[in-house]
């Protein structure tokens, strides 16, 4: 990899030119493609915390469950199962990564999990969808690829219509925006166009979903998008 | 802080590295990143300090190289250097642009390396 540039007084220069998430980057190339031969499609779902990531989630595996259709979910958090918990109340097999402190999941932690769950029974490529609800964070997980075939960023209505111009890597990356909570959307005196126009700021053309997961309101068009 | 992550990756890189190309002390460790990257200078200078220690880099500096975002504008058939993002269109004619040409690097461009130790 390396090539030794100059020999002789002074410093040696290592010529690397690597990317430094280059690991990460080749396992998730190896997990995308994996998936993919095996028909599974993955849903990345990054956000800040508390944007309604684990509510959309629950709605979603629950009809698609219900509907019969193979789907599964990971969840990522610091501390607590209380996520994966909340998530199995849909029916469908569910489960946890504890990061202990750490602020985004990495390909090879999805690779365990999926191992680990491979142990206990469940056949990864028998699923139809695999979801992944990182960790909320709407930094650290830009650079992290985890060999997902859809990046969808959410945000909610309560949340301040300039988060994407505030977070433009993150929202960047996104295959998909979902704005999230839009039965709030009144009570919080949200600004619609502003939102959008701050996504097209920092995404041009991303494909743009609003839901509620309490009233239902465009989960035809969000589940039509990820199964 | 993700850059604890990325650091303790640049250790590794530049250990093994330094090891196929024979050891030594490394001085300096030179990387470029991108605008786009999410990755906070200072947190990273600070999270390498960190993850250098014992290791073959632990009087090593950083040297980081910023990119700016470059796009390529549809309309001017150009690429674009932005000033500042957001937004991501061309400052020539304001055409909006996702096509990223440079911005998004996290790469580990060289290490500076001393053939005995300091």
């Amino acid at each position: 990899m390396s090539s030794a540039a100059s020999v002789g007084e002074g410093p040696r220069i290592l010529e690397v030119r690597t990317k430094i998430l280059k690991k990460n980057d080749e396992l998730a190339r190896e997990m995308r493609t994996n998936f993919a031969a095996a028909g599974v499609r993955v849903v990345n779902l990054v956000s800040s915390p508390g944007s309604g990531k684990t509510r959309l989630l629950t709605e979603t595996l629950r009809r698609l469950h219900e509907m019969g259709r193979a789907v599964a979910a990971i969840v990522g958090d610091l501390e607590t199962d209380n996520d994966a918990r909340r998530l199995a109340t849909s029916g469908a097999p569910v489960r946890q990564i504890m990061t202990h402190g750490l602020c985004h999941l990495e390909a090879e932690m999805i690779q365990d999990a999926l191992a680990a769950w491979g142990a206990d029974g469940l056949a990864v490529a028998s699923l139809e969808t695999l979801f992944i609800e990182n960790v909320g964070n709407l930094v650290c997980p830009t650079s992290w690829d985890l060999g997902e075939s859809l990046r969808v960023v959410l945000m909610s209505v309560t949340e301040g219509e300039d988060k994407p111009l505030k977070y433009p890597g993150l929202f960047n990356t996104a295959d998909c925006v979902v704005i999230t909570k839009c039965d709030l959307a009144e009570a919080c005196g949200f600004d619609r166009a502003a939102a959008v126009d701050a996504i097209q700021q920092v995404r041009p053309g991303v494909r743009l979903l609003e839901t509620s997961a309490v009233t239902g309101a465009g989960l035809e068009a969000w589940l039509a998008a990820v199964s | 802080m993700h850059e604890l992550s990325i650091a303790m990756r640049i250790v590794e890189m530049v250990e093994a590295e330094v090891a196929a190309a024979g050891g030594g002390t490394v001085q300096c460790v030179q990387l470029r990143i991108g605008e786009l990257a999410g990755v906070h200078e200072a947190a990273l200078r600070f999270a390498f300090e960190q993850a250098r220690e014992g290791t073959v880099a632990s009087a090593a500096d950083l040297s980081i190289v910023h990119l700016p975002v470059v796009v390529f504008c549809q309309r001017c058939q150009q690429p674009r250097e932005l000033p500042r993002i957001p937004p991501l269109a061309c400052p020539e004619c304001g055409q909006p642009s996702g096509e990223i040409r440079q911005g998004e690097e996290l790469e580990l461009e060289s290490i500076e390396l001393l053939e005995r130790a300091l």
